[in-house]
């Protein structure tokens, strides 16, 4: 390492909270590379390497290069696996698996990120998943095999009612919006990639400045970065990723009202959408917007509120409610996930009690409460900061600030957002109808 | 990151892992009871039943807003089968007092609700509500039907049925709603009396209190209760019987292909520690035979695993194909096996396997859930030994020693769940 002096002195951003007493690090590499470190005395040590690329990023142009051209749906998700494969015939699996380290990999619609989790041989896991991550390998041979995985894999998801309710809702939330298309693709269309394909989708996506590495465990922050240095290249290559405005080109109103299907079902499943295009443009405001949003879902739809004792006491859902707040620079809905006999009158009585709902101060101050608990409890796991600050970092915010934002949202802030986010145009049903 | 233990009552042990690592608690009590057809549909009845109110809190709102009010606390009431025990545990998660300014005292509200949830439940005429009961029936008669919405649950489910067959004990989704069907607020509540005398309980907790003040604030709640000696469990491996081939037609695309072995060696026996090895070998991670073959090396399939029942000693791979490959499939699967049993098991597939299980116990000093796990059911079990002995006795292990337990494996069970929807041209386009 003589030719890397310059790593003697390594400057971190220093981020903290006294609050939470937790803090984390933050070093650009020469190579762009941003490194995160998350000091947590645990056993297990958490690495996740990512890149702001998703399903949603299958059409693109380059600054200098070209304008937006379409790529195939899934194309994200099929590099993500295909990364493990190397060179010399081997599995990366098969490395981590030497080390006694636990890899992974997922795709979401706007991220795909590698990860292992360790309590030996950290060093060497590090230098592998940056390895791996770093040096494609595609074959016409290797992308015809995947192809046969991966049409499984969609097979599979195309047979949970779960996935595909869930689906349908996005499909009837967004016209054109590319998160209401799967994340996988379908058979069809990864038929169609290529071992070019991947490679330039690769080129376009996975240049260092691009991404992020964060680790969480008890490590050095300097040894972190002097790992990886030993794995980056010196120098990141700049490319200006164009990615269109997709927000922007969605109606307020949702696209279609329902979405209907039937499957083999015990009873219906229905996925409840409420759309939202109003995307701050700044991370801050965003993150505050969703730390209302989330206080106020807790307020209408908590297992402790008048709306789910109403549906759960007269027996018109089962037990299991699911309700989440998805907001990033892309895009934004609500959701509620339930099980139902008869889905219209429930879809019915929640857009009543919603629209006739009078909001409380005490149910105000227990849905802080509550989201400022569920914050805190995140903390215990390696996994799960690594994965949760990645998200922040790809939002452009500081996940220690969130118990502050949290805690900042006033009475008169959700009131106002209650007022202007459930019109009756922003909502949509998706339900899988058991089969006749 | 030992447990130290207190007894509470005659029979009632309290273990606490005293730590400061987490901003969470946890604190669990386990009723176990000897597994029957009906005590697993009682216990799905009375977990919904208990959640429904109490004395203190008389509505789920109530319960649910309490929870809340602790700081978003959650309590689960779960029904955990080891072999032939079945154990209702009712745990808690929650918030370490140190992370709130408003002085509440967690910990003493949560075991304020588990007492009031286990021994304070809403009743009528000395029984529980009719009404609720009722309601209660129509959920989990509705979540067993459930199953089959999850193909991959629903087909393993079956396999491990047809691996009881001849198990009176043992609960088939069939029978599970007949007892459902059968079950009345009276019948539920003789239940419900009957678990609080006699179930061997376990309580176990892990958070920054010391063992004294968990147990001050356990008595204060709670009044005695759980059997007058505690059970232990003493598993079993069942022998492999006839082979049985069963396809069931299903509505759905894709085929599930589900195979049930006989390892016949359990927990408690000597061979256990090779036993485990072989099946992480065999198709435990991503790097097991099964995954390189079947997935990455003739791409059948996008998961192809094995997981070990340590207490009964079965063992069940599940792999999701295209129905048309079912033989290709099962034959590799079978090939995999035979590899292992002609001793083909490479240095480096070794060492991995015994990584692997290294990792698994030193990551568990990060969970108080699986540290729980890891000491309830060894203490269950009868032994005692923590995660370092346990990791001692793997790296033991020799190649013979897999081989050995490979060769007790015999195949009992193919269960074969049959999409029936066709498959679109493209799909076959792609998998040629």
């Amino acid at each position: 390492m003589t030719d890397r002096n310059d790593m003697k002195n390594i400057n971190f951003e220093i981020y903290e909270s006294a609050l939470l007493r937790e803090r984390y690090y933050r070093y650009t590499h020469p190579s762009g590379l941003e490194i995160y470190v998350f000091s947590k005395k645990l056993c297990s040590t958490y690495a996740v390497l990512g890149t702001r690329y998703g399903s949603i990023d299958n059409t693109f142009g380059v600054e200098g290069e070209h304008a937006l051209t379409s790529v195939p749906d899934g194309i994200a998700h099929f590099l993500e696996h295909k990364l493990f494969a190397n060179e010399d015939g081997s599995d990366s699996f098969e490395h981590f698996s030497a080390l006694g380290a636990d890899a992974n990999a997922y795709t979401s619609f706007n991220k795909t990120a590698y990860l292992f989790s360790c309590t030996d041989n950290f060093e060497a896991s590090l230098g592998e998943l940056i390895d791996f991550v770093t040096h494609p390998y595609f074959t016409e041979e290797s992308v015809r095999k995947e192809q046969g995985i991966i049409a499984q894999e969609i097979k599979m998801y195309d047979d949970s009612p779960a996935e595909v309710c869930y689906y349908g809702m996005l499909e009837s939330l967004y016209e054109r919006h590319s998160i209401r298309r799967n994340i996988c693709g379908s058979v069809d269309s990864i038929s169609r990639i290529t071992p070019d394909l991947l490679y330039e989708c690769y080129r376009v996506f996975y240049n260092t400045e691009n991404m992020a590495l964060i680790v969480c465990g008890d490590v050095e922050p300097e040894a972190v970065v002097r790992i990886a240095d030993g794995h980056l290249p010196r120098q990141g290559k700049s490319i200006g990723i164009i990615r269109p405005a997709e927000n922007e080109l969605e109606g307020a109103a949702v696209f279609k009202s329902r979405s209907e299907k039937k499957m083999k079902v015990s009873k219906p499943i229905l996925n409840i959408g409420i759309k939202d295009t109003d995307i701050p443009r700044s991370p801050v405001e965003r993150l505050k917007k969703d730390a209302a949003m989330s206080i106020l879902n807790e307020m209408l739809f908590a297992r402790s509120g008048e709306l789910y004792s109403s549906l759960f006491e007269s027996g018109m859902i089962s037990p299991e409610i699911s309700y989440c707040y998805t907001i990033n620079d892309s895009f934004a809905f609500n959701s509620i996930a339930a099980e139902a006999d008869e889905p219209e009158a429930v879809f019915e009585r929640i857009k009543a009690y919603i629209e006739s709902a009078t909001l409380r101060e005490e149910d105000f101050e227990r849905g802080k409460r509550v989201m400022y608990a569920e914050f805190v409890k995140e903390f215990d796991s390696t996994e799960s900061i690594a994965n949760n600050l990645l998200s922040f970092i790809f939002d452009g915010s500081d996940m220690l600030g969130y118990a502050n934002i949290i805690a900042g949202v006033t009475f008169d802030d959700v009131k106002e957002l209650f007022g202007r986010s459930f019109k009756d145009e922003y909502f949509t049903m998706s339900v899988v109808y058991p089969l006749d | 990151m030992t447990p130290t233990r207190i007894k509470l009552w005659d029979s009632v042990t309290l273990s606490a892992i005293k730590t400061d690592k987490f901003k969470t608690g946890m604190l669990s009590i386990s009723l176990a009871m000897p597994l029957t057809r009906k005590l697993t549909a009682n216990n799905m009845l009375l977990s919904g039943v208990l959640r429904r109110g109490s004395e203190e809190f008389p509505s789920a709102a109530l319960l649910n807003r309490r929870l809340d009010e602790l700081y978003a606390s959650a309590v689960e009431i779960k029904n955990v089968r080891h072999g032939k025990t079945e154990v209702l545990i009712f745990s808690a998660d929650m918030l370490d007092n140190a992370f709130v300014s408003d002085g509440t005292d967690i910990l003493d509200g949560v075991a304020q609700l588990l007492a009031q949830v286990l021994q304070h439940p809403l009743t009528e005429n000395g029984h529980f509500p009719a009404e609720t009961v009722k309601k209660e029936k129509i959920h989990v008669r509705d979540a067993i039907k459930a199953e089959m919405n999850n193909p991959k649950a629903y087909s393993r489910h079956r396999c491990t049925e047809l691996l009881h067959k001849n198990d009176d004990d043992f609960p088939t989704l069939e029978s599970l709603e007949a007892d459902v069907i059968s079950a009345d607020e009276l019948s539920l509540y003789e239940h419900y009396k009957n678990l609080l005398a006699n179930a061997s309980v376990d309580i176990f907790y892990v958070g920054s209190e010391s063992i004294e003040t968990v147990a001050q604030k356990i008595k204060r709640h709670f009044a005695e209760f759980g059997a007058s000696q505690s059970r232990q469990i003493s598993p079993v491996a069942e022998s492999a019987g006839e082979l049985k081939e069963v396809t069931e037609p299903f509505e759905v695309s894709q085929g599930k292909l589900v195979m049930g072995f006989r390892t016949g060696v359990c927990a408690t026996d000597s061979e256990y520690f090779a036993t485990v090895l072989f099946n992480e070998i065999f198709g435990g991670s991503p790097a097991s035979k099964l995954f390189m073959n079947v997935r990455e090396r003739l791409s059948l399939c996008y998961y192809c695993a094995s997981s070990y029942d340590t207490y009964l000693g079965n063992l069940i791979v599940s792999s999701g194909i295209d129905v048309a490959n079912f033989d290709t499939a099962r034959t590799e699967i079978l090939a995999q096996l035979d590899e292992i049993k002609q001793g083909k098991i490479s240095e480096a597939e070794l060492v991995a396997a015994k990584k692997s299980i290294a990792h698994w116990y030193r990551q568990m000093y990060d969970f108080p859930f699986e540290l729980f796990a890891f000491y309830s059911t060894r203490a269950m079990l009868g032994i005692d030994a923590s995660p370092e002995d346990y990791m001692a006795r793997f790296e033991a292990v020799s190649v013979d020693e897999i081989v050995s337990a490979a060769k007790r494996v015999t195949l009992e069970v193919v269960y074969f769940l049959k999409g029936t929807l066709e498959n679109d041209g493209e799909y076959e386009e792609a998998d040629e």
